[in-house]
């Protein structure tokens, strides 16, 4: 059970490169930044939404400073549970939500996340904001997690006492970035091979 | 008032009584002085040695006043031990002088010999020889009841298990050579049968007996001892030691007083040098006097004027040549090639024993295979021969074979000369080993070159023997299977490997041999300096082995020490089981512990107190109580499982309850109160407990099945954590009282008789009892205790052990050592047994037996009957027969919840829109500070209805879980995923509860 744990950290590391972000847990603020021309398609979907359960304390993330697409692009079919903002969406972790746009490929997807949140002294529950790039066929793109299907898997953990900060986080989390030789606050990452596209 | 019955309160009962019989006693009639002196009621009873000697039946009178007293129309009168129905003998119109003996003969026997006293009064009722009451009556009208009172009742005597007497106890029980004798030549009366009187060879006095005025103490006679013939070879020279002392007087002087002839003479005389010494004098006969018997009576005199005298006769026989050696007469075969023929052969006397002596060739023929030594058999008449003394003895040879014997012994007897030739000679043992064929050297001098263990004391006190072998012997099926190869070695091997340490006599010592330190000797002590000769003849128990009758002290040392309490492992609950061997608060004389007469056991639907199977009356029954609530005071116990308590409902355990209380001196125990069957049985297995440890769950089932006859009891009992146990106490069928035929016979497998029937009461236990017990407690957990009759690797322990029980003492007793809680026959193994359940077992801390009965001598009992010493204290130390078990239990419930030693942190949910799954995890961090170790059980509650958990290890109270087997370091986190199957679109809600230990 813990060998199997520790594969799908490693994983989300290498998930978690072809993503890239700033800000981690300063404000509560982070940026985004995917380079899609490393895929090898023209056009796919941009799709996001936030953890959603019950009973826990509440948490909410807001999707703003929207580069590279618009809300316009917003595919009603497939969004729901979001509430609209000027510049962009919030979610909450206590409505099931999803946001798919439609995107094309070739230069750089980016926004802001912004999370903030009740506090929580023993830490019932951890909200994760899961980012995906699908191409037409819904096929996943870049190096995402085989076990949520996400690139990016941010992380919200309530600060434990009222007035608090809560704190941001990846899975896996930015230690184990460093420690893998991956600058944290690099803006852009590599082009890489379109290696871990499934097979059609 | 001479006629109290026992009661609760005896002294004030006694008051009351002794006013009425004031009040309505005629002055002048009754005298306190008349008692009834002697009673002997084995008249012609039984034959041979062990039968009566005289041929009726007698009630003795005396009086022991210092005034003439009328018997004019009195009687004495004889009820059975717990009979009501008086019979009447009415005395003669005669006067009886202050110290004046009456003898009133009852009816004959078809033994013995007629009375050599003449009888005063005859009478013709017939007695019982052992139990029964009697009366002497101011009257001739036939008392009633079981105990009368009243003015005409002069005197009263019960004796043996009679339910009547004077005090607190009736006098021992009699016997065909034994009659009841008031202390001090009848004088002494304290109104209490049971210490006025002591048992001795009967022997009747009568009107024309010497008067004993109880006023004057009277002088002690001298008391003379001589061999009863001094046999010498013509031309030989020799002497006998004769010897006279007076317990009040100084012996000073010895003459021939019959018989002087030349050649016969007194020689080296030593006065005695104090009251109660001994003078000695030996009697010389010269080399010069003719063949023929020359009778001598040989008188001494003291300082107060006394004389007292013996006779021996002087037997002068033409000196017989020797006709065989004595390596001739033993022969290499198994027995004597000269059986039933006349010999004459010589030796060194090298030990005289109480029915003779043994000889030894003073060279030996070199001859392994010949013993050099033999055994010259004179039976009451002992020769005079001391050890050292070279003698020359013609006798008959015979091959005797002790009863249920498998082999003989080749003695002497019927000897009609035993000559000393000359003195001063020694023989060196010949050094032997246990497992070296003793035949050879029967009847000789040996010496025991390596250390024995001592293997049995059962008959120490009776019979004076201890049984002895290399190391402890285990019972064969105590170790291995029955009827295995390994079982039939090891009763082969016990069987050659043991010897009896006798003690030179053949009747129950008057001082217990070998007892040492604390006044006891104990199996698995170990005896060095074993020099003696080799004897062979009936043992303790049945049937014959080699003894070794010692010729210097043994040296005993306590190699297995008392142990002060039971020492085992700490758990939450602790549970003892112990046989305390027929604790009856009815006795067998008919009474009870509350004063009742005419009480009674019950056996079925037959009450009686023949069926009463513990203390013979209350002396005895405080004796044995005070014991065992020591025994089980030391254990303290939780809870004990009782076997062998009486079945009276919860009367016995509850008093038994009271006495342990009482000295424990709070109210710490209480009664398990018995279930419906208690078994048909006059014992029962019974509980008592702690209610500040455990409280009952639900009532006591038990199995009132026709195989149990004594109905196994079942309770179930929650500790103070709330964890539950049932505990079954059990008593299976015993070993003794062997059908002849059939399966219950004895199959010679060391399983002893009655095997099938407890096979069969194992099955009914493991298949049908337990199933009952654990669906009425909803608990696996079961504790199998109590005397199972079997010893460990028995058949009926074999049944239990196959359906899944754990044999507790296997676990944790066999590897230290032989577990043990019960000797018989030389060998030890344990009857007594703790079996646990599978899922009970794990939850067992510790097993012990506490030998605290077993080792111990039987002599040291509760019993007050034919002990010419007593030993007893109110120690636990041979409460019973069987050693008590006592096992820890560490009740521990089956999961814990660690709510207060983690945090747990849900991990918000994915939904994979790749795989359709949804995944999620726990994260779960120890907060406890110390290492926490697994199996752990992480289970969800209240799962989002639809959504189904993939990695789900099983489902609990209708919750998955998944279960982790690790070890959580302090302040450590880990991971549990989760992935859930359901339709898209669902929110993932649940209720993390995290556990270690297993569904």
């Amino acid at each position: 059970m813990f060998n199997t744990f520790m594969t799908f950290v490693r994983r989300a590391a290498l998930a978690a490169a072809l993503a890239a972000f700033s800000g981690l847990a300063a404000a509560g603020t982070i940026h985004v930044s995917i380079d899609t021309s490393v895929f090898d398609t023209d056009s796919g979907y941009l799709d996001m939404y936030m953890s959603a359960t019950t009973g826990v304390p509440l948490a909410t993330a807001t999707i703003s400073n929207i580069s590279g697409f618009d809300k316009s692009n917003l595919d009603v079919d497939f969004s729901y549970g979001f509430t609209d903002t000027a510049a962009g969406y919030l979610l909450s972790n206590d409505t099931l939500n999803y946001l798919s746009h439609a995107v094309g490929f070739g230069g750089a997807l980016s926004f802001d996340v912004t999370f903030a949140g009740d506090h929580d002294p023993v830490t019932t529950y951890v909200s994760h904001l899961f980012v995906s790039v699908f191409d037409s066929d819904f096929l996943p793109l870049g190096h995402y997690d085989p076990r949520t299907g996400a690139m990016l898997d941010l992380t919200w953990t309530p600060s434990p006492v009222e007035g608090g900060q809560g704190s941001v986080g990846t899975v896996p989390e930015p230690g184990a970035l460093l420690l893998m030789g991956i600058g944290a606050t690099g803006m852009l990452v590599a082009r890489r091979r379109r290696a871990t596209r499934q097979a059609a | 008032m001479k006629h109290t019955t026992l009661h609760a309160m005896p002294g004030r009962m006694t008051v009351l009584a002794a006013l009425l019989a004031g009040m309505s006693a005629p002055a002048l009639a009754v005298s306190d002085n008349i008692v009834i002196s002697q009673v002997y009621g084995a008249g012609g009873n039984g034959s041979g040695a062990t039968g009566a000697v005289l041929k009726h039946d007698y009630i003795e009178l005396f009086n022991r006043g210092a005034t003439a007293v009328s018997l004019a129309g009195w009687s004495v009168q004889y009820a059975s031990s717990s009979g009501t129905a008086w019979q009447v003998t009415p005395l003669t119109s005669v006067t009886l002088e202050p110290g004046q003996y009456y003898l009133v003969q009852q009816a004959a026997g078809s033994g013995g010999t007629a009375s050599t006293v003449v009888a005063d009064k005859v009478g013709t009722i017939a007695m019982a020889g052992g139990s029964g009451k009697v009366a002497l009556v101011s009257g001739t009208t036939a008392l009633t009841g079981a105990a009368p009172t009243g003015a005409a009742v002069v005197d009263f005597v019960g004796y043996g298990a009679a339910n009547a007497f004077e005090g607190t106890a009736p006098t021992a029980t009699l016997g065909n050579l034994l009659s009841a004798y008031r202390g001090n030549d009848g004088c002494t009366e304290t109104d209490n049968n049971n210490t006025d009187f002591a048992t001795a060879v009967p022997a009747p006095r009568n009107t024309a007996t010497e008067k004993r005025l109880c006023s004057v103490t009277p002088q002690k006679p001298i008391v003379a001892t001589c061999p009863s013939a001094l046999a010498l070879a013509q031309g030989f020279a020799g002497s006998a030691a004769l010897s006279a002392s007076d317990l009040d007087g100084i012996v000073n002087g010895a003459t021939i007083a019959a018989g002087a002839m030349t050649g016969l003479a007194l020689a080296d005389f030593t006065a005695a040098t104090e009251e109660g010494g001994s003078a000695t004098v030996n009697l010389t006969a010269s080399n010069g006097l003719a063949v023929g018997n020359y009778p001598v009576t040989v008188q001494f005199t003291n300082n107060q004027g006394q004389t007292g005298s013996c006779q021996l006769t002087v037997k002068i026989s033409g000196l017989a040549a020797v006709t065989k050696s004595i390596p001739e007469i033993q022969g290499p075969g198994a027995t004597s090639p000269y059986n039933n023929t006349v010999q004459t052969t010589e030796g060194i006397v090298t030990l005289k024993v109480g029915t003779g002596f043994f000889l030894q060739d003073f060279n030996g023929d070199g001859n392994p295979d010949t013993s050099d030594g033999v055994f010259v058999y004179t039976g009451n008449s002992p020769a005079n021969v001391l050890a050292g003394d070279k003698v020359r003895v013609t006798g008959t040879v015979i091959e005797y074979t002790p009863t249920s014997a498998k082999r003989s012994y080749t003695e002497i007897k019927d000897v009609t000369a035993a000559v000393v030739m000359s003195s001063g000679y020694t023989i060196t043992p010949a050094n032997v080993a246990l497992g070296d064929d003793l035949a050879k050297v029967e009847g000789m001098l040996v010496n025991f070159t390596q250390p024995l263990t001592v293997n049995q004391v059962e008959y120490l006190g009776d019979r004076g023997e201890v049984t002895l072998a290399n190391g402890r012997l285990e019972v064969p099926t105590n170790r291995h299977p029955a009827r295995t190869a390994e079982a039939y070695a090891l009763a082969a091997s016990n069987a050659a490997g043991i010897i009896v340490l006798d003690d030179g006599i053949f009747t129950t010592p008057a001082t217990i041999p070998y007892i040492g330190q604390d006044n006891t000797v104990r199996v698995g002590d170990t005896v060095t300096s074993l020099t003696g000769v080799i004897d062979f003849g009936a043992i303790g128990g049945g049937g014959a082995a080699f003894k070794l009758q010692p010729v210097g002290a043994p040296q005993f040392s306590r190699t297995n020490p008392r142990e002060a309490a039971p020492v085992l492992a700490a758990g939450n609950v602790k549970v003892a089981s112990a046989n305390v061997l027929n604790f009856f608060t009815t006795f067998a004389n008919g009474t009870d512990v509350e004063g009742r007469t005419g009480q009674g056991c019950k056996i079925g639907s037959t009450t009686s107190a023949s069926n009463c199977r513990g203390a013979n009356n209350l002396v005895e029954f405080i004796r044995q109580r005070d014991k065992i609530v020591a025994k089980l005071k030391a254990i303290d116990a939780d809870v004990i499982g009782l076997m062998e308590i009486q079945n009276n409902g919860d009367y016995a355990v509850t008093y038994l309850t009271h006495a342990l209380n009482t000295a424990i001196g709070a109210p710490v125990y209480a009664v398990v109160p018995a279930p419906s069957a208690s078994g048909t049985d006059a014992i029962r297995v019974a509980m008592m407990y702690k209610p500040s440890k455990l409280t009952l769950v639900g009532g006591a089932l038990s199995d009132g099945d026709a195989i149990n006859n004594r109905a196994p009891m079942a309770q179930t009992f929650a500790a103070a954590n709330g964890e539950k146990f049932s505990l079954i106490v059990n008593h299976l069928k015993s070993k003794g009282g062997c059908p002849s035929s059939g399966a219950d016979a004895d199959q010679g497998d060391s399983q002893g008789c009655w095997n099938a029937n407890r096979i069969l009461q194992a099955q009914r236990l493991v298949n049908t009892f337990v199933p009952q017990v654990v669906a009425a407690s909803g608990d696996a957990d079961v504790l199998l205790i109590g005397d199972m009759n079997a010893y460990g690797k028995e058949d009926p322990i074999a049944t239990m052990t196959g359906a899944g029980f754990v044999n507790q003492l296997e676990r944790f007793i066999r590897p230290f050592g032989m577990p043990y809680s019960y000797v018989f026959g030389g060998t030890s193994g344990y009857l007594d047994h703790a079996l646990a359940s599978a899922a009970l077992s794990p939850q067992v801390a510790g097993a012990v037996e506490w030998h605290v009965n077993a080792d111990e001598p039987t002599v040291i009992d509760y019993n007050t009957e034919s002990k010419p010493q007593d030993l007893y204290t109110a120690l636990p130390y041979r409460a019973s027969d069987h050693d008590p078990v006592v096992i820890s239990l560490n009740l521990q419930p089956k999961y814990v919840d660690l709510a207060g030693s983690v945090k747990l942190t849900q991990q918000g949910a994915a939904y994979n829109r790749a795989t359709l799954k949804y995944v999620a995890a726990v994260t779960v961090t120890n907060t406890s500070g110390a290492p926490l170790t697994g199996p752990f059980q992480l289970k969800l509650n209240g799962l989002t209805a639809g959504l189904t958990l993939d990695n789900a290890s099983g489902m609990h109270e209708g919750a998955p879980y998944v279960t982790v087997n690790t070890t959580i370091a302090p302040g450590a986190a880990f991971n549990v995923p989760l992935t859930f199957s359901g339709p898209a679109r669902l929110m993932v809600t649940y209720t993390p509860k995290f556990y270690r230990g297993a569904f």
